[in-house]
């Protein structure tokens, strides 16, 4: 996940962190402008303001010796999305039938998300969707989905059996931020390609139409940078290699994103993982174990962004004079010219009272408010869209403002908890991962059946005995499970009245060696109002035994 | 391997010094129904000192998350089958252990002074100094005890008689009815045997098993002892039963109040009793008949009527196994 979001997977982000443009940008220069944040108080490091030279880096990876400077780097190859791109609207307008087609890419998408019900309208309102993966989904089967009629679905389906992680190289990020590198362990089945074979070939399919055909603004296909030993499949190694960027006046690969500039002589696929494959080599592939801090940092094992630091925000863990606060477990100590230690957030030499100990932001100090939320500066209390009580700080505005309501959500909710009188939550279990482990044996015999966990207390006044099926639905759909009534969730008291909790797992669907109810048939089509991330951890529901 | 010292907390320390693997072989300190066999024997027929290290596996039970990672471990390096499962109202796995599931996280909630506890107790084999399962089985070489203190099967002798299941203080071992053999855990002997920690060590992500030699992990059980009394846990215990000379499996129970609540017999007991009864019979036991009949005698008189399969009732000559196992030369393990 954590490697995936690097890599832009969430919407809104560039690789690195960097900003999607905005229509209003029209220009490089306005773009860079608005993204270059400006430090606040002197003596900042205000790391950001770093942020042309990752930019262009990452034009220049991109699309090489067809831009710089005269065509603003190649700027206005990049799409300016007018409207967000989030989970939630992506599936907003496949069921508003505007979306066409989709491609799903190692993505279960019809269970991840909330309200499968509205979901599976989405999804038949496609023209096509492509699942890209090594097993067949319930996404990729989303017409054998319960209480579905195939005959009502005419969306063609396209399914490309794709390689599974131990059937290639590459590396995983873990969330320690360790790029951590691996080898194939076994070979694939046959007729069974690598993602990057089928993505290259979607990629050249698409240019050689743009090429025979030509087509409205082809520029940003046919300039991609695509030199690679075999264009048709990359190596993962020739793509971490783009990905850590190098040198265009020596052709060196670089070793930090301190070498970035600004002016087109430089390219990096994202610049945290500059340094992750230098001329020494494969830095996510070290595997080295020593430690001589005794912390825990092992900089010799695998990469880790940035920069091979371990701790982000290291500088905070020593004081004004550069002096661990806990003397027991330093982060970094300067010596009186040095720092040692973790790799410091600062320059190996600069004096601990030259800047800020917070070098990502434009004041050099930890924030208590924010101006970069929509319902800031300063937090507050929202009540979930349905939640068993009023919001007692304010009735009048129980829960977030600033959500964006999608049309027909507000009739999917409970209209308080006469109906729903229990909480509901969804989480995973260590067992499982998500969904694919739904083909796994081993795991599957660990954690073998869809289940509600159901507090002791409720189970009593609801005469249901441990072991038996029950049913829990909301207002938008239902499930049904084994109960496994525990003492391990207490009723809460919510301003003076008792409320229950019941919660369900997600990883089980209509696919794979265990099959079982889909939790998020209950959740709520509603996101975080910064966010996006849906509201899967509380909402209202019934539950009955079976 | 003694446990890495980063995962421990502060305050418990680490074991003196790394186990080394055994050397030239395992050496064979008791062998099931086979009094007098090559290993040179005390004058009560008690085993003689040891040569090598003693291992344990140490359980801290404070430690364990309930990831069951163990679990899967064990079945991938022992190579045991898929069961078929289903949720009975619980987040333990499997109702019981099996012939394909040597080790099982048992977990259960108790409330001790209005206070939940979540008890989760990986149930597997404790290899006991003084072993029931061996002492009560009939068939030479069955079942055998290493000098680490490895207690292991061996399916190839084993009849199918089933006296090892009631002979154990710990209701371990599992018949399996299609091959008429009885499954434990062997504690990754193969692996043991090559200088690396059981599979279940090896995988447990919180650290909450630890391998080393039997002295390392009192040791540390001590420390970590100490850990918990000062977290408040007064009635934490070691679970190394006398009764039955101790176990190569142990652990650390932060309630050690509550034994019968992680299903922990509090005074667990195994003697050479049936080992004393084959001595007495020993004319019989050069006989691969005498064996069988005396093997079928005691089934007969636990089970009542069940024919062993023929083939198990074979091999007169398990002493001969025995010795070239004695030498360093064979193991007498077969599959497993």
């Amino acid at each position: 996940m954590q490697g995936a979001t690097d890599h832009a997977i969430v919407a809104g982000i560039l690789p690195g962190y960097l900003s999607v443009p905005s229509p209003a940008q029209t220009s490089l220069a306005s773009h860079l402008a608005e993204s270059t944040p400006k430090p606040l108080v002197p003596d900042t490091v205000n790391y950001w303001g770093n942020y042309p030279k990752f930019l262009i880096s990452l034009l220049k990876a991109w699309f090489g010796d067809t831009v710089g400077p005269e065509n603003e780097y190649g700027y206005h190859y990049l799409a300016k999305p007018a409207g967000d791109a989030t989970w939630l609207s992506m599936w907003d307008q496949a069921h508003q039938g505007k979306l066409e087609g989709l491609v799903a890419l190692g993505f279960n998408p019809l269970l991840a998300g909330p309200d499968v019900p509205r979901l599976l309208q989405a999804m038949a309102n496609l023209k096509w969707k492509v699942v890209i993966d090594p097993f067949m989904l319930d996404s990729a089967e989303f017409w054998r989905a319960p209480d579905v009629d195939p005959a009502d679905i005419q969306t063609e389906v396209l399914f490309l059996p794709a390689t599974h992680w131990v059937e290639r190289a590459g590396s995983f990020t873990n969330s320690g931020r360790w790029a951590q590198w691996k080898e194939q362990a076994i070979d694939p089945p046959d007729g069974v390609r690598s993602d990057t074979w089928i993505l290259s070939e979607l990629f050249w399919r698409v240019k050689e139409l743009y090429e025979e055909e030509g087509g409205a603004y082809h520029e940003p296909i046919l300039n991609l940078q695509w030199n690679y030993l075999n264009p048709r499949e990359p190596r993962l190694e020739e793509l971490a290699q783009e990905i850590n960027g190098s040198d265009l006046r020596t052709g060196e690969l670089l070793s930090s994103f301190g070498q970035l500039r600004d002016d087109g002589t430089t390219t990096s696929g994202n610049w945290l993982y500059t340094g992750s494959f230098t001329e020494e080599g494969n830095m996510m592939a070290r595997r080295g174990t020593d430690d001589p801090s005794g912390m825990g940092f092992h900089h010799d094992w695998g990469f880790s962004w940035p920069a091979n630091r371990r701790v982000l925000y290291n500088r905070a863990s020593a004081d004004a004079d550069g002096q661990p606060w806990d003397a027991s477990r330093p982060g970094i100590r300067w010596t009186g010219d040095k720092w040692i230690g973790d790799v410091p957030d600062y320059g190996p030499t600069t004096p601990p009272d030259q800047a800020g100990a917070f070098i990502m932001t434009e004041e050099g100090v930890a924030r208590l408010f924010t101006t970069y939320l929509v319902d800031g500066p300063f937090s507050e209390h929202y009540e979930p869209v349905e939640s068993p009580t009023p919001n007692i700080l304010h009735e009048d505005v129980p829960t977030n403002p600033l959500i964006h309501w999608y049309d027909g959500v507000r009739e999917t909710l409970a209209n308080g908890r006469d109906d729903y009188p229990y909480v509901c939550t969804v989480y995973r279990v260590v067992e499982r991962e998500h969904f694919v482990t739904s083909n796994v044996p081993y795991l599957v015999e660990l954690m073998p059946d869809f289940f509600v966990e159901v507090p002791y207390g409720l189970a009593e006044e609801k005469g249901i005995e441990n072991g038996e099926q029950v049913r829990v639905w909301s207002k938008r759909g239902e499930v049904q499970g084994v109960a496994v009534v525990t003492k391990r969730i207490k009723p809460l008291i919510v301003n003076g009245e008792t409320c229950w909790t019941v919660g369900v797992p997600v990883h089980w669907g209509f696919k794979g060696i265990t099959t079982g109810s889909m939790a998020n048939n209950l959740t709520p089509f509603v996101g975080d109002a910064n966010t996006s991330c849906p509201e899967f951890k509380a909402f209202l529901v019934n539950m009955e035994k079976a | 391997m003694a446990p890495d010292e980063s995962l421990l907390a502060p305050d418990e320390g680490v074991p003196a010094q790394a186990a080394q693997a055994p050397q030239g072989g395992l050496r064979i300190r008791r062998i099931s129904a086979t009094p007098g066999h090559s290993l040179e024997l005390g004058p009560d027929g008690a085993p003689a000192p040891r040569t090598g290290p003693e291992y344990a596996k140490l359980i801290d039970i404070s430690r364990c998350i309930g990831c069951k990672g163990c679990e899967v471990a064990c079945k991938e390096w022992n190579e045991l089958g898929v069961e078929p499962t289903e949720n009975f109202g619980s987040m333990q796995s499997h109702r019981d252990l099996s012939p394909d599931t040597w080790l099982l996280m048992r977990f259960n909630e108790i409330e001790i002074d209005d206070d939940l506890q979540w008890l989760i107790k990986k149930d597997a084999c404790l290899h006991c100094e003084e072993p029931g399962c061996l002492y009560a089985c009939p068939a030479p070489g069955a079942i055998v005890q290493y000098e680490n203190g490895i207690v292991d099967f061996n399916q190839e002798q084993c009849i199918g008689c089933q006296l090892c299941v009631s002979g154990c203080p710990f209701d371990i071992p599992r018949f399996n009815p299609e091959s008429k053999k009885v499954f434990k855990c062997n504690m990754c002997i193969d692996r043991v045997e090559a200088g690396l920690e059981p599979a279940c060590v090896k995988t447990c992500p919180t650290n909450a098993i630890s391998w080393g030699t039997k002295e390392d992990m009192l040791r540390l059980a001590e420390k970590k002892l100490e850990g918990l009394a000062a977290r408040g846990f007064e009635n934490a215990t070691l679970y190394d039963p006398s009764g039955v000379g101790g176990t190569h499996m142990m652990y650390v129970v932060p309630h050690g109040d509550q034994l019968e609540e992680y299903d922990l017999p509090a005074d667990p007991t195994a003697a050479p009793g049936a080992l004393a009864t084959l001595g007495s019979l020993r004319q019989l036991g050069a006989s691969a008949l005498g064996l069988g009949l005396l093997a079928t005698a005691l089934h007969y008189l636990g089970f009542g009527p069940q024919e062993p399969e023929p083939e198990g009732v074979q091999s007169g000559t398990g002493a001969g196994t025995a010795d070239g196992e004695a030498d360093g030369e064979a193991d007498p393990r077969t599959d497993a």
